[in-house]
């Protein structure tokens, strides 16, 4: 037996405090898991993650919207990511740019609140039921 | 999917690059000097580059890529995907199959 791992190539595009939401090229099956590690205001952030869901973007070929939700099998220290997403959704401040080489992550201005929220900007188009 | 989400979520203004590293369990079927064969859940795609750790008192763990991938039917009838993958060299963390987790 062996154990063959790789590496996928993925980008952070939401976090919560429970889960994040990933773009990446590949398919991931549900209820895979691995390690997460992002950098973050030049330190990389790692922790465990679980496939949630994979949806693929349509009309985008090859892209996937990923949510995967982090998992408590580390330490929850300055190099965790829920560390990095607990300072992100802590301030929760206005409108800002998050780069790997920023001093700190920033979200923008659409939060969204309670459950079965979600941000406007990313929402897909409403249906009618009434029709034109 | 009512109720699916219990925390408010935040859209980062520009998406940040990262990795997520997956393990999966093989089957190491031959190993020659230069390539090893192993049976795989998931295929891979040819030219990819993985690592294989291999464990053991002596663990190892080498940077390969993949040759060729087929499907393979096993004798209980299972599809798996028989990957041939070149080795290219030893990591350099080769001291023990867990031994450089971030």
């Amino acid at each position: 037996m062996g154990t063959l791992v790789r590496s996928v190539p993925v980008r952070l595009v939401e976090v919560s405090s429970g889960g994040c939401l990933l773009e990446s090229d590949r398919r991931l099956k549900a209820g895979t898991c691995g390690l997460l590690a992002v950098p973050l205001a030049g330190l990389v952030h790692a922790d465990d993650v679980r496939v949630a869901r994979c949806q693929q973007v349509a009309g985008a070929g090859a892209a996937f919207n990923v949510g995967a939700e982090l998992l408590r099998t580390r330490r929850f220290g300055r190099r965790s990511l829920r560390a990095a997403v607990a300072r992100i959704v802590g301030d929760g401040r206005g409108v800002g740019h998050a780069r790997p080489d920023a001093e700190e992550p920033q979200p923008v201005g659409v939060r969204t609140d309670g459950a079965g929220g979600r941000c406007e900007s990313r929402a897909p188009p409403a249906h009618s039921d009434n029709g034109p | 999917m009512l109720g699916r989400r219990r925390h408010s979520r935040y859209l980062l203004a520009q998406p940040v690059e990262g990795h997520l590293r997956v393990r999966e369990e093989v089957t190491i079927k031959k190993w020659s000097g230069s390539d090893v064969v192993v049976l795989a859940s998931e295929p891979c795609a040819c030219n990819e580059r993985l690592t294989l750790e291999v464990p053991g008192p002596l663990g190892r763990r080498l940077h390969v890529q993949v040759v060729e991938c087929r499907p393979a039917v096993t004798d209980e009838g299972a599809i798996l995907h028989r990957c041939r993958l070149a080795i290219l060299e030893a990591a350099a963390d080769c001291a023990g199959p867990a031994a450089s987790e971030p």
